[in-house]
């Protein structure tokens, strides 16, 4: 009686996002009062944001110094994209180059230090200060929000962003629903989605709200309850004691939680979104039911990982191909671009070496899926080609990258030491295996 | 059989939703008698 009272007082106690009654209701007085100053633009920008930051602040560790460093470095990143888009100082290509790459390297430094423990212990000389690790400083969203400003100056720089201001940045920056985990939406989409919101039908919008709102809580409620309890963490087994199959039974599970948590939590930032007429993009498009690594990549995460094909891969595609030997070999110059692409991918997820490997893991298997696409094109024998295009060879396809990315999320779940059992126990079973063979 | 086929067909959405608001519920009633599905962490993607 005394568990379930205190998890009563706990979902209206706490405004945890998404998850709690006083959230849902501060979403809906959001919702009523964006509603109904639906034509009063400036007036609606304003209530946006100033309720955008109260849910802020709501969050952990979310207080209002750091609600102050995010405004700091949203007014430096709209100042510097100002002077890229109006300024007739910064007309020359080297000094508007420098000032972007000034832009950048103010969201990178920022990101970094909060995202990084070891550059934040190297910035605050922390080892030499005595603190403990657990004073690590943790900026909520700074994912998402560093991405989101880097967008904003590299378009300012290319003057496709058509006078902004800086009441909309704001909105763009702080907009709660995305605000935690994504999607990292475009700047331009977000001003085209704000305009539309004013006219938009609410009785549509509530319903497709709605309708986005209730599964991403079935979703986060219901299917990661079902699932949390058989990924590798939580199996009660020691790594070196675990057979094949619940290692193969936890990854499974784990790389599924994961995406029904994610995915869901997709879903909720989008329905409220929705609710209030804004329709941000999409996150997923099934991607475990996808027949290759290229495609699930395509599909999963698509915010961030369009984010990085336009504005690392092509870029550095680009840059590849003033090379010569780059320009004779595209295959070559596509697999570099790919794996300096994830190995990026890594560090944004994490700042361990583990992560880098991760990338790298991804990134190779990518540029051998490359490499393999190239050869299917040139096979003609008829019985290869119609496997190729066979459901059985879908299947296996499935099967083999659903296989292939589980086996990546090591990476998230395991230490150091654990991995180093893991790989021992496997080279041993598979010893086993040859030995029985032989 | 093909008419409950298409009545089936004809309201995916609903059913679907009706499901999903069932299992919502019952999931969170047994989280405030049980308190036992507190341990999942939420938002794991928050911290990347």
């Amino acid at each position: 009686m005394h568990k379930s009272w205190s998890e009563f007082v706990r979902l209206f106690a706490s405004s945890e996002f998404y998850v709690s009654l006083p959230f849902w209701g501060a979403v809906a007085i959001v919702v009523v009062l964006y509603r109904l100053t639906a034509r009063i633009g400036a007036f609606r920008d304003f209530l946006l944001l100033a309720c955008s930051i109260c849910l802020l602040l709501t969050l952990p560790r979310f207080d209002l110094t750091m609600l102050g460093v995010l405004l700091g470095v949203c007014g430096l990143t709209y100042a510097i994209a100002r002077l890229l888009l109006n300024s007739e100082r910064w007309t020359q290509p080297k000094s508007r180059q420098f000032l972007t790459a000034m832009g950048i390297s103010l969201n990178v430094l920022v990101l970094a230090f909060f995202k990084y423990r070891f550059f934040q212990d190297f910035v605050l000389n922390r080892s030499t200060s005595g603190l403990r690790g657990s004073d690590f400083v943790f900026l909520i969203g700074i994912s998402y929000t560093a991405f989101r400003a880097m967008h904003f100056v590299i378009e300012a720089y290319k003057r496709s962003i058509q006078n902004p201001t800086l009441l909309n940045f704001l909105n763009y920056m702080l907009f709660f629903p995305s605000f935690i985990s994504g999607p990292i939406h475009r700047y331009n989409h977000f001003c085209a989605n704000s305009a539309a919101a004013r006219n938009s039908s609410f009785s549509s919008d509530f319903k497709a709200g709605l309708m986005r709102v209730v599964r991403g809580l079935f979703k986060k409620t219901v299917l990661t309850v079902l699932i949390f309890p058989y990924t590798l963490k939580n199996l009660r087994v020691p790594v070196q004691e675990m057979s094949f199959w619940q290692i193969a039974l936890g990854l499974y599970a784990f790389a599924l939680y994961l995406y029904f948590d994610f995915s869901g939590y997709t879903d909720l930032a989008i329905g409220t979104g929705r609710l209030m007429g804004f329709v941000l993009p999409e996150n997923f498009n099934r991607p475990f039911l996808k027949p290759n690594i290229q495609q699930l990549w395509a599909n999963f995460h698509i915010s961030l990982t369009s984010w990085l094909t336009d504005y690392v891969y092509w870029p550095l595609s680009k840059k590849l191909r003033t090379f010569d030997y780059f320009r004779k070999n595209p295959i070559f110059l596509s697999n570099c671009a790919i794996i300096v692409t994830f190995v990026v991918c890594g560090i944004w997820h994490g700042d361990t070496a583990i992560f880098v490997l991760w990338g790298l893991y991804h990134g190779i298997g990518l540029s051998v899926l490359n490499i393999y696409q190239k050869w299917k094109r040139k096979v003609r024998n008829p019985v290869m080609r119609k496997y190729f295009t066979s459901k059985l060879s879908y299947a296996v396809g499935v099967v083999g990258t659903f296989t292939f990315y589980s086996i990546g999320l090591i990476a998230f779940l395991l230490s150091t030491a654990e991995m180093k059992l893991l790989v021992s126990r496997l080279a041993s079973d598979l010893v086993m295996v040859f030995a029985t063979l032989i | 059989m093909n008419k409950m086929k298409a009545l089936l067909s004809g309201n995916y959405t609903l059913i679907a939703f009706t499901f999903q608001v069932f299992w919502i519920i019952v999931f969170f009633l047994n989280r405030m008698v049980s308190g036992d599905a507190g341990g999942v962490p939420q938002f794991v993607y928050v911290n990347f």
